[in-house]
């Protein structure tokens, strides 16, 4: 790909919101005009992408791109490979001021150190087989929310620029190959998000948005300290200091993981922490707090229950996969022996989320809070996945992350769709829609069975390679993991039944819940309308086609998912010579 | 002389920590004015004694800045405090707070 | 070069007194002290209500100053140090010379409308500031104690008047009164830390200093006398910069002053102090960083943690930005307990952020003012997004900046300043400023809150209806008399942006800066 496609596919949503600026607010019909356009050419963008990516055979790429790839440390390649790479410097700094600093102090004990690292970051865009799937799912639950935004909402204009700007910081985390980068979109992803979350909701939003914001962004603060400490780490070890993440996966060859000293208490032996398993966790608890884990979770339901359908769409399906792309492009490469040392603890987190949010999503009366419970039980599977640290677990985490997308998506949309005729989101006030909703309540069927795995249907195919992930780690954690399954059927249909199924029941005048027979027919036209339809079938369709023919995807994610499984068993070396005895250099930079 | 340069350097002590004592303690506005200037003299008793002892003329020229410095702060000063005790108020600094803590 | 060409062209002029290399070492001063001589003459001939005229006349000594200023960095001059040693007119002193002068320029764009809706518009003010500026220069390139002393007052006298410019206002008389006291308090510490500097080492000149610090530490003795002396300096000069626990000051003197008066005092002030901070202890005092390190970084820490926790609980947006202040103070404060140049560099960087984003803070609680006081209450705020889209957006962007998010040239201030305090391996320092840094989140954002979600803060809003505010407000009113002031606004804006987007801009400069002398 000769032209820049990435910082393309970036621009285009940022050029969308300043036109949509530019637009009267008065105009609903153009301002959505603009808004699907724009988000249909960013997800052309993305299929044009995946279709270069498909067509380039992995291994030539790899190839192709090797010398991008491998561009320092004595041919020792990253075993994740890249493709589309763009790199421009933006900042670099020169020695000038540490060396005359030191020159003219001469003998001066304070100025006699080493001068500092230059601190040098660029603009790396790329993707790779896992963020490549993501950046596809991204494009198009974006589209999917412009489509179910209606152009009666109020302030259209502002909802459709922060949209396209949330947009742009989604695809700028996905395909940034710089720390620095990355924590720049990462964090500049969540202004916009901010602004929607307070500015469009119910009437507890604002709190909502506080406690989601404080922590996020306490997560990253720690995330942005321990960017800063692997630089130096990296860089005090191997004499590259950089935050180039090509390079840096590469030199993790190189640094040694000092052995921790442990000390004694009450008779046990406790080892403490060395700088990398630190460094580990901060990145962790970044990214846990993303995902949810569970102990991290509170911010989720009070966000999900409170936001509008469309930004839920996007936000549910694809902000909260960031997380688990964090744990999988960070995490794992840069830190692999802390990435085992903190195995157990992750998997018991992500197991805790899965048994939590499918006990508490039993709970629920709320709807939307049935859906965000449900939402943080399938996202602990992702984790159980990653942290199985092997090719099934890791492969079924990618597939699932882009599944969860899709199914959480419709579900969304599905429960907004309720929200928006009756006015109520309490399951008791509600009831045998069925009869007055049969397109919604078909739909909604489909994308309650792939919510609770069902064979042949989409999740399927990833929650099954995730049990056997961890299965192939532990025999427990795949029983533990199987009881959320189990209990995804019944909270899932407890939903589904509850809403659609048996007399039909609506929100009365006063409160108490009317109970009405034979009046289907009196309620008017309250089910799904074609933009409804136009949101829901895309994507039920892609839960049928993903769960009757697999093997595609499963084969498409299997490439990345192992070279990951490769880059987090890295034995770590003590020197680059003891490291290319132990033949490193595989497989990115294998000729 | 050199025999009582410690004896300088304690009494200039002295004064500053008595000036500094004022101003925390004292309420008046200008009798807290006085304890900065107290301060102000013993540095530059301080300085004085130095370039003594050390033969230079620096702490006498740096004694005579901050003469003048001080001087220029009086005018200042007492000018803010006349205002504050014609807008009608006591001159207790307890007493001015207008602004919320 | 210029200085001997006058001289030439113009041989009565008494320039052979001082050598014309010294005298053009210290254009900017002489060029804005003359300015302020200028304008106090104009003063007596421009007819009364003659503000915009006189604000103009000191834009254009202001930019004159800074144009020299840019001209003398591109020249690059071999010999920067000036009058034997007593001034350092090295890039150092002109980066911090940049941002004073344009802060004190964004000032004067804020003044005039300002000064009108108040019914302030005395000619003194313009003298005041300029004489304050010109107080600031001096400072940021003092290399002896009488010149940092002198510097000193010159800069703050004539803020004591001006924080006490609204004769009329209980709060300022108050604010001024309290500057004042406090303010000749902390230049008595520094000027007793100054003598004991003086009298144990022989020298005033820092460079002298410098060498016999340098000899004893060497030897491994440390001068207990000088220890106390760099103790009371610590103290004097964190009074100055406002950092906690030598912050009492701070917040009833931002809320009392004039609102243009606390953007110039809350930003010129504090690159002034900061500079020769900076200067003293990352260069004069670096023999002895062993032992002022901790202290210095016990200050950072408290001043990070104080100042953001009680911002937390306030309801005036000034309040606010001066806990904030405080708080942002600590932040530079890692750069000073770094000592080294990646510090030294990172405060200097943070300092530059610090003016784009405080000033279009103040600039915005400026613009809201109305007539007789200063709309700074939250409950004014309220709902501010839909009364004034522009300026609310641009107060949520400071926000944001001062809070440390991407996109704002805040975030870049950060990272600088922590990863120089990591490398430096002061970790504890990095890791206060994160928590305390995600504690700050809390009230920027609720300042964003109120300002674009209605029903938030619900007493707040009921407490507006009964003090009589109309929904319009006073910003309409405001914007059509005062549209430097939003030009000023909108560049603060731009440059906190353009900063955030390319630090590089900044940073290069930096680089340019080959000896911090001292």
């Amino acid at each position: 790909m000769s032209w820049p496609i990435l910082t393309v596919t970036l621009l285009v949503p940022l050029v969308g919101a300043l036109l949509v600026l530019a637009l009267p607010a008065q105009r609903g019909r153009a301002i959505r005009l603009v808004l699907v356009g724009v988000t249909a050419l960013t997800l052309g963008l993305t299929c044009v992408l995946l279709v270069a990516y498909l067509a380039v055979p992995s291994a030539a790429a790899s190839r192709l791109t090797g010398s991008a790839n491998g561009q320092s440390l004595s041919g020792i390649h990253s075993p994740v490979t890249f493709q589309f790479q763009e790199q421009v410097s933006w900042v670099q700094s020169g020695p000038s001021l540490s060396h005359l600093h030191a020159a003219f102090n001469e003998g001066n004990s304070a100025f006699n150190q080493a001068s500092p690292p230059p601190i040098n970051f660029s603009y790396h865009l790329g993707v790779d087989g896992m963020s490549i799937w993501l950046l596809a799912l991204a494009a198009l639950l974006f589209l999917v929310a412009a489509v179910v935004l209606s152009k009666r909402q109020e302030r259209l204009r502002s909802f459709a620029a922060l949209m396209l700007l949330s947009e742009v910081g989604v695809i700028g985390v996905l395909t940034s190959l710089d720390l620095i980068l990355f924590y720049f979109f990462w964090e500049a992803a969540l202004i916009p998000l901010y602004f929607l979350m307070i500015g469009w909701g119910d009437e507890r939003r604002g709190r909502a948005a506080l406690k989601f914001i404080i922590y996020t962004v306490a997560g990253s603060l720690f995330m942005l300290l321990a960017i800063i400490g692997v630089y130096f780490v990296t860089g005090a070890q191997t004499g590259v200091y950089t935050f180039d993440v090509p390079t840096l996966i590469a030199a993790q060859a190189f640094v040694e993981t000092t052995h921790a000293t442990s000390f004694s208490l009450f008779g046990h032996s406790f080892a403490l922490l060395n700088p990398q398993d630190w460094l580990f966790l901060a990145f962790a608890l970044a990214f846990a707090i993303k995902v949810p884990l569970v102990p991290f979770h509170s911010w989720l339901p009070d966000a999900y229950s409170s936001g509008r359908t469309p930004f839920l769409v996007f936000f549910a399906g694809i902000v909260s996969k960031l997380g688990a792309f964090g744990f999988i492009r960070y995490n794992l490469t840069l830190f692999p022996q802390a990435s085992h040392t903190f195995q157990p603890l992750l998997m018991g987190l992500a197991t805790a989320s899965i048994l939590y949010g499918a006990l508490a999503a039993l709970a629920q009366s709320d709807i939307k809070r049935v859906v965000a419970y449900a939402s943080i039980s399938h996202l602990g599977f992702v984790v159980l996945g990653i942290f199985a640290l092997n090719v099934n677990g890791l492969n079924g985490a990618i597939i699932q992350m882009v599944n969860h997308g899709i199914v959480i998506a419709a579900l969304f949309i599905c429960v907004g769709v309720v929200e928006a005729r009756f006015g109520t989101r309490n399951l008791r006030e509600l009831g045998g829609l069925a009869k007055p909703m049969p397109v919604l309540a078909g739909l909604f069927l489909v994308a309650t069975l792939a919510g609770l795995g069902m064979p042949l249907l989409n999740s399927f195919v990833g929650e099954f390679l995730i049990l056997l992930g961890s299965f192939q780690v532990s025999p427990v954690w795949a029983v533990l993991a199987s009881l959320g399954v189990i209990l995804a059927c019944w909270y899932m249909l407890r939903l589904y039944q509850g809403l659609t199924q048996g007399d039909l029941r609506l929100p009365g005048p006063d409160g108490v819940p009317q109970v009405l027979q034979g009046v289907a027919g009196r309620l008017g036209r309250v089910d799904v309308g074609p933009v409804e339809v136009a949101a829901l079938v895309p994507l039920v369709a892609l839960m049928i086609l993903v769960g009757v023919f697999p093997a595609p995807v499963i084969h498409l994610g299997r490439f990345s998912a192992a070279q990951y499984v490769q880059a987090a068993n890295r034995p770590t070396a003590t020197n680059p010579a003891q490291a290319s005895a132990r033949g490193l250099t595989a497989p990115g930079g294998a000729p | 002389m050199s025999g009582l340069f410690p004896g300088f350097l304690i009494l200039s002590a002295a004064m500053f920590s008595v000036g500094a004592a004022g101003v925390l303690v004292r309420r008046n506005p200008l009798v807290v004015f006085m304890c900065i200037e107290l301060m102000l003299n013993s540095a530059n008793l301080a300085l004085i004694t130095y370039a003594r002892y050390t033969h230079t003329m620096a702490g006498q020229v740096f004694a005579l800045i901050v003469i003048a410095v001080a001087a220029s702060e009086v005018v200042v000063g007492l000018a803010l405090i006349t205002g504050v005790y014609r807008s009608g108020r006591h001159l207790d600094l307890d007493e001015l707070s207008e602004m919320s803590e | 070069m210029i200085g001997a060409q006058v001289g030439a062209a113009v041989p009565w002029l008494p320039l052979h007194f001082v050598p014309a290399s010294d005298l053009l070492g210290i254009l900017p001063i002489l060029i804005v002290g003359g300015g302020a001589v200028v304008v106090l003459l104009a003063d007596l001939v421009v007819p009364r209500r003659g503000g915009p005229l006189l604000a103009t006349l000191t834009g254009v000594v202001l930019l004159a100053a800074l144009g020299t200023a840019v001209g003398q960095w591109a020249a690059n001059a071999a010999h920067p140090v000036v009058f034997d040693g007593s001034y350092a007119n090295d890039r150092f002193t002109l980066f911090a010379d940049f941002v004073i002068l344009a802060t004190a320029l964004a000032v004067v764009g804020l003044s005039p409308g300002y000064l009108r809706r108040r019914g302030l518009e005395e000619g003194e003010y313009y003298i005041l500031l300029l004489a304050s500026v010109a107080g600031m220069l001096v400072l940021d390139g003092a290399l002896n104690l009488i010149v940092i002393f002198l510097g000193i007052e010159l800069l703050s006298i004539p803020l004591y008047v001006l924080a006490g410019f609204a004769r009329d206002d209980k709060k300022s008389q108050e604010g001024a009164m309290k500057y004042l006291l406090l303010g000749g308090f902390a230049s008595a510490f520094l000027l007793y830390g100054m003598a004991l500097l003086y009298g144990e080492t022989g020298h005033t000149s820092l460079t002298a200093i410098h060498a016999v610090l340098l000899r004893g530490a060497t030897a491994g003795q440390f001068d207990p006398m000088i220890l106390a002396g760099i103790g009371l300096l610590v103290v004097g000069l964190a009074f100055k910069v406002s950092a906690a626990p030598f912050h009492w000051w701070t917040p009833d003197v931002y809320q009392g002053s004039p609102a243009v008066v606390t953007t110039f005092m809350s930003v010129a002030t504090k690159v002034a102090a900061f500079a020769v901070f900076l200067r003293l202890f990352s260069a004069t005092l670096a023999p002895y960083r062993s032992e002022w390190e901790i202290p210095v970084a016990v200050v950072a820490i408290i001043s990070m943690i104080y100042g953001n926790l009680v911002a937390v609980a306030q309801t005036s947006v000034k309040r606010l930005l001066a806990y904030s202040g405080i708080a942002q103070a600590g932040y530079v404060m890692i750069g000073v307990a770094v000592g080294r140049p990646d510090g030294t560099q990172a405060a200097l960087f943070y300092l530059a952020a610090y003016a784009f984003m405080n000033t279009g803070a103040f600039a915005v609680v400026t613009l809201l003012s109305r007539r007789g006081e200063d709309c700074d209450r939250y409950s004014q705020l309220a709902g501010l997004s839909r009364r004034e889209p522009l300026l609310a957006g641009l107060m949520a962007l400071f926000m944001l900046s001062l809070a440390g998010f991407p996109l704002t040239v805040g975030f870049f201030g950060k990272l600088f300043l922590f990863s120089a305090a990591i490398h430096d391996g002061q970790l504890s320092l990095a890791i206060w400023g994160i928590l305390t840094s995600a504690v700050s989140l809390f009230y920027y954002l609720r300042v964003i809150l109120l300002m674009y979600a209605p029903g938030e803060d619900v007493l707040e809003t009921q407490e507006m209806e009964v003090a009589g505010v109309s929904p319009e407000g006073s910003a309409v009113a405001a914007r059509s008399t005062a549209s430097p002031a939003v030009l000023v606004v909108a560049l603060a804006g731009f440059g906190t942006i353009l900063l955030g987007v390319f630090p590089a801009l900044i940073y290069t400069l930096l680089q340019g800066i080959s000896v911090v002398h001292g």
